[in-house]
């Protein structure tokens, strides 16, 4: 950020995007949601080439485009995006219909759900790191419920829930700071 | 940090705490609620691991003898043929356990069943 110039010329330019899925109507709104589900699309697939040594664990970048997505779209395009999102990597990464994608989809619908009430509500008090936080946490614990209702009896959920909840913050906090990032600065 | 609100805080210091909370919830308790069974012919005993004892159980063949020390139990010696249930070794995780049946005993540790048998990916 060392040439004002070009760094005030870029925000300009950016500044645009947010404006423009704000003003647009109708089919062009569309487009601006299959917009955001594809930077959505992009990061899922991007962070699923991470090696990570559980499959549950997940940074949850595609979260940031819907924390995003929260500032310009009602909430049921922001619902479209986040749906769309989980279907289409499932079928990029070849997991369609499998549990990972049950897992994957009950995560993103129960975090958005408790981001959207978070958001609408405490707004205020809490920024969208905070409200990222919560949704992680609400995703993982969510796909945990799930996991034990189709694993019946398996005790080893519950002695994954500590480090679960512990990736879901520091994953949370980053997709949440990048989340604002995207907000401040699109 | 800047751009922080006092609800991220709350928020962090909350999932913090329920993390420890869980941490000590599911990690911190094992190995306070377990407990040896022998079962004999006709009786069977309980017995607090973390008390040293020799146990001598009378069978149809034999006495068959076995010690519970620091949290583990063995059979340390047993008139059988084969002698599987001295083979067994030292049983100190729940689930574990020594059969010796010409002499009809059975010595098990019993408790929660924290450990993990096995993962799948």
């Amino acid at each position: 950020m060392s040439n004002t110039g070009t760094s005030e010329q870029v925000s300009l330019a950016n500044m645009d995007i947010s404006r423009t899925i704000r003003e647009s109507l109708g089919r062009k709104r569309v487009f601006c949601a299959a917009f955001l589900a594809t930077l959505a699309i992009f990061l899922a697939i991007a962070e699923s080439i991470i090696p990570k040594p559980l499959p549950w664990m997940r940074l949850g970048l595609a979260n940031a485009i819907t924390l995003y997505a929260f500032s310009v779209m009602k909430p049921r395009e922001v619902l479209l995006i986040i749906v769309g999102r989980v279907v289409a990597a499932s079928l990029l990464l070849g997991t369609f219909l499998s549990i990972g994608f049950v897992l994957s989809l009950t995560g993103a619908l129960s975090s958005f759900l408790v981001m959207l009430c978070m958001y609408r509500l405490c707004r205020r008090w809490v920024s969208l790191v905070g409200i990222s936080i919560v949704g992680a946490v609400t995703s993982n614990a969510a796909q945990l419920a799930v996991v034990n209702a189709i694993f019946v009896g398996s005790r080893l959920s519950y002695y994954l829930l500590p480090f679960l909840f512990l990736f879901a913050l520091i994953g949370g906090m980053i997709s949440g700071l990048f989340g604002r990032f995207l907000t401040e600065n699109l | 940090m800047k751009g922080f609100k006092i609800g991220d805080y709350v928020v962090i210091v909350l999932v913090v705490g329920l993390i420890l909370l869980l941490f000590t919830l599911i990690y911190g308790s094992s190995g306070s609620e377990r407990y040896i069974e022998i079962t004999g012919s006709d009786t069977s005993y309980i017995f607090d691991p973390a008390v040293n004892r020799v146990v001598d159980v009378e069978g149809p063949i034999g006495t068959t003898r076995v010690i519970i020390e620091n949290g583990k139990a063995w059979v340390e010696d047993s008139p059988c043929r084969d002698k599987i249930c001295i083979k067994m070794g030292i049983l100190s995780r729940p689930g574990e356990e020594a059969v010796c049946l010409p002499n009809r005993v059975i010595v098990q540790m019993k408790g929660d069943r924290g450990g993990v048998d096995g993962v799948s990916r």
